[in-house]
């Protein structure tokens, strides 16, 4: 979870960039950090989310009485506080707009936006996981490196390291397993040696056989790409390989899904031999063939031509100005380059681009790599344009119905013990077909302009922190709202204060009383707001109240409730936020209707199946989290018409009982 | 490799286990997936020929070999292992003697046992501090005191002296399923009355003696034998003794299953009391009604009468304020669980949600009618029959045990809040069982109102900045790589 990257307020926008504010009428600046903390570059995250509710507080500083001054200042403060109050605290009150058909409450203002992340945790930005970070990160994005990282970045690398972690692990296994092999071949061989007694027939030396190993990676497209040998080499260790021993070659090693992996070596023999020219080495068409055309390319350039809109950094004028006004091109064409490694991968991919018409051109290996890498670097050309751009080169065109497959990458470690790019796309390419300039631009063009602009195009787009951005792309504007679920709004308005909901059509702030009907109105779908009158059938039950009961009651003990769909849970349960800590708690809440009362009318029967939690435990453990029932024990109409008479939801909320079950896995064995 | 006789292995393995992992049984549930994995058998071989204890730690599992690498290490791993794996399996077992014994199956001697009589021995034994011994649905008698009399059977006490079988123990029929499945009992149908076979005290009935009180004396034992019954099948057995809930001498086919996994897993079982009526009303009227404490008057003072909220304003009334105590103690207006050493609710569990077990830990010095105590508490349903337990259901079946509260160690503002929490103030365990598979749950009465978080708020700027409690990331040992974490 980024910490640091979040220190950056809104006015640290690039100047080329402007953020579009739609300015509350009644927001105003908020004063909870002084501004020289705002100005400094890292805030430490418990100084900027300091506040754990949109309510300053001012303590009396305390009295020593070791230190009589200290008395004057704290009589100070109190008379200062007594005779110029500070603004009645909450001293701003945010504005949101209902908005019916997400059922939520949006917020448009930046500063309240902060404010309300900041203090509490409220609510979510609509681009955004959870903090309203989709500026920063389009930003950063598009190459500022300055702007630092944001937590999805660092999410990513977080992955990245993991799987590189794993896939070195694999590969000493790997190794460790070809030693014990190489040893054991040589007791064999001594033994044999001492048996025979005379002429032996030296069997395969052990280094052949590492080698082996070596050369059957090979075919991993990203290290044909970033590794640039000499031809020879490479088609001398290819050469080594003889085609049979390729096609018989029993899976050699431990982790057999290298041998799965579509362009293991094994499947590539197979695959590519129907169409072996006869003129090439077998292996070298088989590496040439799959570093390009392999059907499912785990890592590399492949699926950095598949991303999906990756038009928008095109160097060339006229497709920049497609592009770039067009609002919806979100993906990146640049996180591969914001990724560790990719960087370097482009410099040796580009300064191979730059042999290129040194070399001859039918030279299949190099071209296959040329094109890979223009596709990388100016990244405009969809997945199927440079395909089909180097295969008309190398091979008859592939079919549509091959291209149109889906690249879906595989989970797994790959092996290739001379990989300089280690940078795996972990999103899924889509279908190319898909993509907007596969749409807009002909195959035709892209091909020919690959072949005519590539030399000097690769040379300018080697270093993307040279473009300069506002030229590319316009001018930034903020896309993303925030938004409050009922609960959390409801919970601003009615508890703290620190909230007015207005009407999305008339502007008019929403009465609180309003308000509740209308939130209980739109938990149920259709929203029950039949004949105009937001009361009719409405229940102590709704699960609007339900859930805000939940909400409140954490709430109002010093815990941050946060929806927990994404762990198959009502809601999570934060210690301080989402920011410092995992949640620890997943709650499921249960409505029950344990009055007798309850009998005359009509609720919902709460069964819930045994199968139904222990999934819901299995989940919520496998991320660490305790399971929490929670039975919400509804008080019957009566009760609850007559508390909302006399006390309004204040008092009827009074009426409602919580308990929370806490619910475990017991194992035997752990427990003896 | 023979073995010692006197010495059962699997037995001081499990001793030496349960006392392994008697230090993290507090270790939440991340790895027990594992648990059902199959155990290195190498490691058992060392602990056969060295006759040693192992501990948990080594019998920790290793990495999992998935396929065969075609080297000569890992075929020859593998043969050790299925070598070890042999020699364990392969070992003599012979049942003892005093391991064995015979039990006649008598379903209708205590039926008139009256629930009068029951009480009776009820307060009786509470007077001797002895656990209910359910008599009526005691249905095999055994002929000899076996070493499972130790933990299983009770003798009746109380009976006239010319009652025939005095003295003798008598097991319910889970015990005698039990027995019978582990080869320990033979459960054999009596052709005669229950005074032929075990005549009143005259002749003290030893096993040969059975035969001499029959009327005409028979030629040899094994005739006599089997003039008096005949042995039964395992078939036979379960037919006999496994019934549905709530019939008389026999168990539901759920607990007994429960029943004998706890028990094979080393753990001692005895069934719980069926509680009383009249002493839970009593409990419930001598409860006081809700004595508060000082400092919720205190409260009450400060949020109750003070300040009644608006009915649809803020509740936090807007203003100067000095700390967010008094903020979030304005906020407080859904009733808060409080747990309490009473039980705040003086239902009593309705079936199936009630308890019916009480489980002990497996302990050298555990006898049925000595023992501290119970360290479970166990409830068994159906998973199909059943439904996760509505409010009342699961209130009422906590409340029906006792109160435990976490380790006081864990107290404290910089405590473990969350092992606080978790532990809850009661607990009982759930074991649902799904055709045979068992699956346990452990419900705690959890009181987050116990733990309010905002008094932390006025003091949290000041003195510690960062992450607060730390070291909550060390604690997720999660054994397999992969996507480890705990997401958000």
């Amino acid at each position: 979870m980024s910490l640091s990257g979040e220190a950056a307020g809104e006015h640290k926008l690039p100047s080329n960039g402007s953020v579009v504010i739609q300015p509350a009428a009644s927001a105003k600046p908020r004063a909870n950090q002084s501004p020289s903390s705002r100005k400094s570059d890292t805030i430490p995250p418990y100084k900027m989310y300091a506040l754990p509710a949109p309510i300053r507080t001012f303590p009396l500083p305390s009295f020593y009485p070791n230190n009589p001054l200290s008395l004057f200042h704290l009589v100070y403060a109190w008379l200062s506080q007594t005779f110029f109050p500070p603004p009645a605290e909450p001293s701003v009150v945010h504005e949101g707009t209902w908005d019916p058909d997400t059922r939520s409450v949006h917020i448009k203002d930046a500063k309240s936006i902060r404010a309300l992340w900041q203090q509490g945790f409220f609510g979510k930005g609509s681009l955004s996981r959870s903090e309203p970070n989709w500026l920063k990160r389009e930003i950063s994005r598009r190459g500022d490196a300055e702007r630092g990282v944001v937590a999805e970045q660092r999410t990513d690398a977080r992955r990245e390291e993991r799987r590189m972690a794993k896939w070195e692990r694999a590969k000493n296994e790997l190794e460790a397993i070809e030693r014990v092999k190489h040893e054991e071949a040589q007791s064999k061989e001594t033994t044999a040696e001492e048996l025979a007694n005379g002429h032996v027939e030296s069997p395969e030396p052990p280094s052949a056989q590492i080698d082996d190993v070596i050369e059957m990676d090979l075919p991993c497209p990203d290290l044909s790409l970033t590794e640039a040998p000499p031809l020879q080499s490479r088609s001398a260790i290819a050469d080594d390989i003889p085609n049979g021993h390729l096609e018989t070659r029993k899976p050699p090693v431990g982790p057999l899904e290298l041998l799965a992996l579509p362009n293991s070596l094994a499947d590539l023999s197979s695959e590519t031999k129907p169409s072996l020219p006869e003129s090439q080495p077998p292996a070298v068409n088989g590496i040439t063939n799959g570093s390009i055309e392999g059907p499912k390319p785990p890592v590399g350039p492949l699926e950095l031509l598949a991303l999906p809109n990756s038009l928008p950094f095109c160097p060339q004028p006229t497709a920049a100005d497609d592009t770039t006004e067009s609002p919806k091109t979100p993906v990146s064409p640049l996180e591969p380059l914001s990724l560790p490694t990719s960087l370097t991968d482009l410099t040796a991919g580009s300064s191979l681009t730059q042999e290129e018409p040194e070399l001859s051109p039918t030279d299949h290996v190099l071209d296959g790599h040329a094109n890979g890498v223009y596709g990388i670097l100016n990244g405009t050309c969809s997945a199927s344009t440079p395909l089909s751009s180097a295969q008309g080169s190398t091979k008859k065109p592939q079919t549509n119905g091959q291209v149109a497959q889906p690249l879906k990458r595989r989970k797994g470690v790959r092996f290739s013990p001379e990989v300089e790019s280690t940078t795996f796309q972990h999103t899924d390419p889509p279908s190319p077909n898909r993509s907007p300039p596969t749409a807009t631009l002909s195959q035709g063009t892209v091909a020919e302009r690959s072949a005519t602009e590539a030399k000097p195009s690769t040379a300018g787009d080697t270093l993307p922190s040279s473009l300069d951005i506002s030229v590319v792309f316009g001018e930034l504007v903020n896309k993303e709202h925030f938004q409050l679920s009922p609960e959390e709004a409801f919970f601003l308005v009615f508890s703290l204060g620190a909230l007015k909901i207005v009407d999305p059509v008339t502007k008019a702030t929403i009465p609180t009383e309003q308000l509740l009907a209308l939130f209980r109105s739109h938990s149920y779908f259709p929203a029950r707001t039949a004949d105009g009158s937001l009361t009719a059938g409405l229940q102590p039950h709704d699960p609007f109240l339900v859930h805000f009961a939940v909400y409140h009651h954490f709430r109002s003990l010093g815990w941050v409730p946060r929806h927990g769909i994404k762990f198959g849970v009502d809601w999570l349960l934060y210690q301080r936020g989402p920011v410092f800590d995992h949640a620890e708690f997943g709650l499921m809440v249960v409505p029950s209707f344990s009055d007798a009362r309850w009998s005359e009318y009509e609720h919902e029967k709460a069964k819930r199946s045994w199968s139904w939690l222990m999934g819901v435990n299995r989940v919520l453990s496998h991320v660490l989290k305790g399971l929490v029932l929670v039975y919400v024990d509804v008080p019957p109409p009566p009760v609850f018409d007559e508390a909302m008479a006399s006390g309004g939801i204040a008092d009827a909320l009074r009426k409602y009982t919580i308990r929370e079950v806490m619910v475990r896995r017991w194992s035997s064995n752990r427990n003896r | 490799m023979p073995l010692d006789d006197d010495d059962i292995p699997t037995a001081a393995l499990a001793a030496s286990v349960s006392v392994a992992a008697g230090a993290d049984a507090e270790i939440p549930t991340a790895e027990e997936a594992l648990e059902e994995e199959a155990q290195d058998f190498r490691l058992f071989a060392t602990a056969f020929r060295k006759n040693t204890g192992i501990s948990a730690q080594t019998i920790r599992r290793g990495e999992k070999d998935f396929e065969s690498h075609g080297t000569r290490a890992q075929e020859k791993a593998l043969e050790q292992s299925r070598q070890a794996m042999q020699d364990h399996l392969s070992y003599t077992r012979v049942h003892l003697p005093q391991n064995w014994a015979r039990g006649w199956y008598f379903p209708d001697w205590w039926a008139d046992f009256t629930e009068e009589e029951e009480l009776q021995q009820q307060q009786l034994h509470q007077k001797e501090k002895r656990p209910p011994a359910h008599v009526r649905d005691r249905v095999v008698i055994l002929e000899t005191s076996s070493n499972s009399s130790s933990n299983l059977g009770r003798t009746v006490t109380g009976q006239a002296k010319d009652r025939p079988g005095r003295g003798k123990d008598w097991l319910l029929p889970e015990e005698a399923l039990f027995l019978i499945e582990r080869g320990s009992l033979d459960l054999w149908w009596p052709m005669r009355g229950m005074e032929e076979m075990f005549p009143p005290e005259k002749q003290p009935g030893a096993e040969e003696e059975v035969g001499k009180a029959d009327e005409q004396p028979k030629a040899t034992a094994e005739a006599d034998e089997y003039e008096m019954g005949f042995p039964l099948s395992v078939q036979a057995a379960y037919a006999l003794l496994v019934g549905n809930d709530g019939e008389r001498g026999k168990v539901s086919l759920q607990k007994f299953q429960m029943y004998s996994n706890l028990k094979r897993a080393g753990f001692n079982l005895l069934r719980a009391p069926s509680p009383p009526p009249s002493t839970q009303q009593a409990m419930a009227l001598q409860k006081p009604p809700q004595s508060n404490t000082i400092w919720q008057w205190l409260v009450s003072l400060l949020t109750g009468a003070n300040h009644s909220p608006q009915p649809y304003g803020p509740l936090v009334k807007p203003g100067l304020h000095r700390s967010y105590n008094t903020i979030y103690q304005q906020m407080a207006v859904i009733p808060r669980h409080k747990p309490s050493e009473q039980p705040s609710c003086a239902e009593q569990p309705q079936a199936p949600f009630e308890i019916h077990y009480h489980v002990w830990k497996a302990a050298a010095k555990w006898t049925k009618l000595r023992h501290p105590p119970p360290d479970f508490y166990i409830s068994v349903v159906d998973a199909q029959q059943t439904d996760v337990p509505s409010y009342e259901e699961i209130t009422a079946l906590i409340d029906a045990t006792p109160y435990a509260p976490s380790n006081p160690d864990w107290a404290g503002q910089h405590g473990r809040l969350y092992a606080r929490l978790k532990h809850g103030h009661r607990n009982v365990l759930i074991a649902v069982v799904d055709h045979g598979v068992i699956n346990y749950m452990r419900f705690a009465e959890g009181a987050f109102g116990e733990e309010p978080l905002f008094p932390r708020f006025d003091t949290r700027g000041a003195t510690r900045g960062g992450k607060r409690g730390g070291g909550r990331n060390h604690r997720g040992k999660s054994g397999r790589g992969g996507r480890g974490g705990r997401g958000r």
